[in-house]
């Protein structure tokens, strides 16, 4: 989710789109959520013309913590993942 | 407007910054998206998704809140559950006399069991409740 969100400021659905399937509509937005509570990632409202009816859309980006995170857990999961040599 | 219903329920029973970052997106996006019939029960569903994930995200919140309470819900507790069972042998034509005639064999005490049980479960509910953190139910203009 933070690999997509690197590139541009997104919402929900196009993440969800973005993801090839990966993601569920069902639960990105609880997802997204989560993750903006632990600071993994910040959202803002969009801007909106005066007069638009239904609520204002979410657009999230990843924070500098977020994406310091997202570079441990490749580097924890790199260091962990078993060599063909060594899993022998 | 899809969804606006769905706001309205999710302002009185969800803390502010639950809905704002759970169930208000979710519902912006289905009210953004053109309404197609395929699409219309996987908006629901994701709406529903997002409800449910944002209540139970609010209540295992709230119950780590309570868990600095749980002195004072004991507490609570107990007083409520000594009087209501007090009321309940003086409402059951339990007087003393009586009382102290009663045969304490299983069945007498199995149903007494059940009927502090009942009474404590009632009474840690309500106790709870006193120290649940607030909602409130606000009318916005957005919907």
């Amino acid at each position: 989710m933070l690999d997509l969100l690197e590139s541009a400021e997104r919402y929900g659905l196009e993440l969800v789109d973005a993801s090839g399937g990966r993601l569920k509509r069902g639960s990105i937005y609880v997802t997204l959520g989560r993750m903006e509570a632990k600071g993994f990632v910040a959202s803002r409202q969009e801007d909106r013309a005066p007069g638009a009816i239904g609520l204002p859309r979410r657009l999230y980006r990843p924070t500098a913590y977020g994406i310091k995170v997202r570079d441990a857990y490749r580097l924890l999961r790199d260091a962990l993942a078993l060599k063909p040599a060594e899993a022998k | 407007m899809p969804g606006n219903w769905v706001a309205r329920i999710g302002r009185c029973v969800l803390h502010a910054d639950t809905f704002a970052l759970m169930l208000s997106p979710a519902i912006a996006d289905v009210q953004f998206e053109a309404p197609t019939d395929g699409a219309r029960w996987r908006h629901h569903y994701a709406i529903l998704r997002a409800f449910t994930g944002a209540i139970w995200f609010d209540i295992s919140g709230d119950l780590l809140t309570l868990s600095s309470d749980l002195a004072a819900i004991g507490v609570l507790t107990a007083i409520q559950s000594s009087y209501y069972a007090f009321m309940l042998v003086l409402f059951s034509g339990l007087g003393t006399e009586r009382v102290s005639t009663l045969e304490l064999d299983g069945p007498f005490i199995a149903h007494l069991t059940y009927y502090v049980f009942a009474i404590c479960v009632v009474c840690v509910v309500t106790s709870s409740a006193c120290f649940w953190p607030p909602r409130r139910c606000e009318s916005q203009s957005e919907d």
